[in-house]
């Protein structure tokens, strides 16, 4: 197993943001979170990839337990993420942002930095070619000169995924990568996650709130309510269960009559 | 203007202005590119000044071992206060650079037997020539330039922009700041040696906070990010109090006008993030280009309506 889960739990004060969460994604998988706002499945990233440190449970990644490991080592190790609320760096351009993922593991010293020695010269070129190449996957070549933030929404979305599978992780964790994106693009985006699992074989853990990101890419679907585990399974059977659809449309709500299963949304 | 006069200006270009852009140029590695505002850089300079004034007064050394010596000690005083600051948010950072600034001027100031206390040091040797002023700052600007397109410098503005992403690429921020901290340590120490080296006298009161924040309004003048940005401010706001020598206590109102309505209009600074390299100056030159072939155009249809 590639990430295993057990027993997960963290607390903020009084608020008990994630209580007793254990799942599992293998390599060459698919697993989605959903869940209701707040429900605490940005706390489980930000646990796994060492933003918090958990208050109780074990995090193994590929068998070794990463609980209270710091962000970088997490990083090093093959784990890589976006960010909700986009998170590129201002001030490098698109082509930097997505070497700065392949710069931790490159291994000049500043003198050679200083003086660019062959050593210095060789190493970037070749992060270059592929973060050029990680830029050409998502589309975006034509771009790479540009600051991010000159982009359209969309399209900054697409330089964190790149930046985020440049480094060939082994579990990659997308955080709501399909917010904002209009019909269209979503088709473009599904089909290019599912490229991406082919073509690198990594684990993908995504949260997402549009069910037919959720439906159509994942063989597994975990429903995170107020901290709990409230069921996992394939997407058809988590779809039709009474429980998640309370969750997510209220009990007598007049959505509960009409709509029997999540599928349909 | 006189001969004399220019003669002047030039010297004091280079004596004065370009070695404490050495100083600043640290400044720049910590503030422009990584973001932490240290308002003890000058007193990092001192203490390299001191080091190579002190082996070339009492024990003679020549300057290819003063200058390293400094560079040194420089890295070491960098380091120490590096050490604090990496653990400490960003705002904390200024506070602690400038207790640790102060309090290295008030420790030089009140150790009258070494280091000569208010009254300064005074007679060390006189080591550099112009051009080898010139030569160093130039070294020392290729260096970080080279240094801003490495990882280094991309790990820099990740750090800069986003500490929490940057982590999350793998990059180990402390490590990084530590870095950042001893290598401007050394650069404003370097400029600490030529200091002293060429004015010939020392005074740790010239190197308290008030330097150091100077050299932050330089770097924010000239444009965060940009080197190029940060030199040319250099050169500007160390030559305007010069130039304006002539209107007394005006030149200091002149001088802050001049800041504000930069930091008015233009917060990103004079350069804004751009470096003022070939392809720059090219794109630069071909606007111009382009814009002049528009008004012979117009000029020239003027003259056929005439006609």
């Amino acid at each position: 197993m590639l990430l295993e889960i057990d027993n997960l739990a963290k607390s903020f004060g009084g608020v008990n943001a994630v209580r007793d969460v254990s799942l599992s994604v293998d390599s060459d998988q698919i697993v989605s979170i959903i869940g209701p706002n707040g429900a605490g499945k940005t706390t489980i990233f930000n646990l796994i990839s060492g933003i918090y440190e958990a208050d109780a449970g074990k995090i193994l990644f590929m068998g070794r337990n990463i609980v209270g490991k710091p962000q970088h080592e997490i990083a090093g190790m093959g784990v890589s993420r976006t960010f909700q609320n986009i998170r590129l760096f201002k001030g490098l351009t698109v082509l930097e942002n997505v070497m700065t993922a392949l710069d931790a593991g490159s291994n000049y010293s500043v003198f050679s930095a200083m003086l660019t020695l062959p050593h210095k010269r060789r190493t970037d070129k070749a992060n270059m070619l592929h973060a050029l190449e990680a830029l050409e996957i998502v589309g975006l070549t034509e771009y790479k000169d540009e600051q991010p933030s000159n982009l359209p929404y969309g399209l900054q979305r697409r330089v964190e995924l790149a930046r985020a599978i440049v480094s060939k992780p082994k579990l990659l964790m997308l955080d709501e990568p399909a917010a904002g994106l209009n019909p269209s693009e979503l088709a473009a985006f599904i089909s290019l996650i599912a490229e991406l699992k082919q073509r690198f074989h990594f684990g993908i853990l995504v949260i997402e709130h549009r069910m037919q990101v959720v439906n159509e890419l994942s063989e597994c679907i975990y429903v995170i309510n107020f901290g709990n585990l409230l069921t996992h399974g394939n997407p058809k059977d988590v779809c039709n269960d009474p429980e998640v659809i309370k969750a997510y449309i209220g009990e007598d709500g007049n959505g509960a009559k009409d709509q029997k299963s999540l599928c349909q949304l | 203007m006189s001969a004399a006069y220019m003669n002047y200006l030039f010297s004091f270009l280079i004596n004065n202005v370009f070695i404490l852009m050495i100083g600043m140029l640290g400044v720049y590695v910590l503030t422009g590119l990584t973001g932490m505002f240290s308002m003890g850089q000058a007193a990092v300079m001192a203490v390299g000044g001191y080091t190579a004034a002190m082996l070339s007064k009492f024990l003679g050394m020549p300057l290819f071992i003063t200058m390293p010596a400094a560079v040194s000690v420089g890295a070491l005083f960098g380091f120490l206060i590096g050490i604090p600051a990496v653990k400490l948010r960003r705002d904390y950072v200024a506070i602690v650079s400038l207790g640790f600034g102060e309090a290295l001027v008030a420790f030089l100031n009140n150790s009258a037997s070494i280091t000569g206390g208010a009254l300064g040091l005074t007679a060390i040797p006189k080591y550099t020539t112009k051009p080898m002023i010139v030569v160093i700052l130039l070294l020392t600007i290729i260096f970080i330039w080279n240094l801003k397109k490495s990882r280094f410098g991309r790990e820099c503005i990740a750090i800069k922009s986003d500490e929490l992403a940057a982590a999350s690429m793998g990059i180990n921020v402390a490590r990084v700041k530590l870095l950042v901290f001893t290598l401007a340590g050394a650069i404003s120490a370097l400029g600490g040696s030529l200091y002293v080296h060429t004015t010939r006298y020392l005074d740790s009161a010239a190197f308290g906070w008030d330097q150091s924040s100077m050299w932050i309004v330089i770097v924010f003048f000239g444009g965060v990010n940009s080197l190029t940005g940060s030199i040319f401010a250099g050169i500007i706001l160390g030559l305007i109090p010069e130039i304006l020598r002539f209107s007394n206590e005006l030149r200091i109102v002149i001088y802050c006008i001049v800041v504000l309505f930069i930091v008015n209009f233009r917060p990103q600074g004079l350069f804004g993030e751009t470096e003022l390299d070939w392809k720059t100056m090219k794109r630069i030159a071909l606007a111009l280009a382009g814009s002049f072939r528009r008004l012979f155009r117009l000029f020239q249809g003027q003259r056929q309506e005439q006609g």
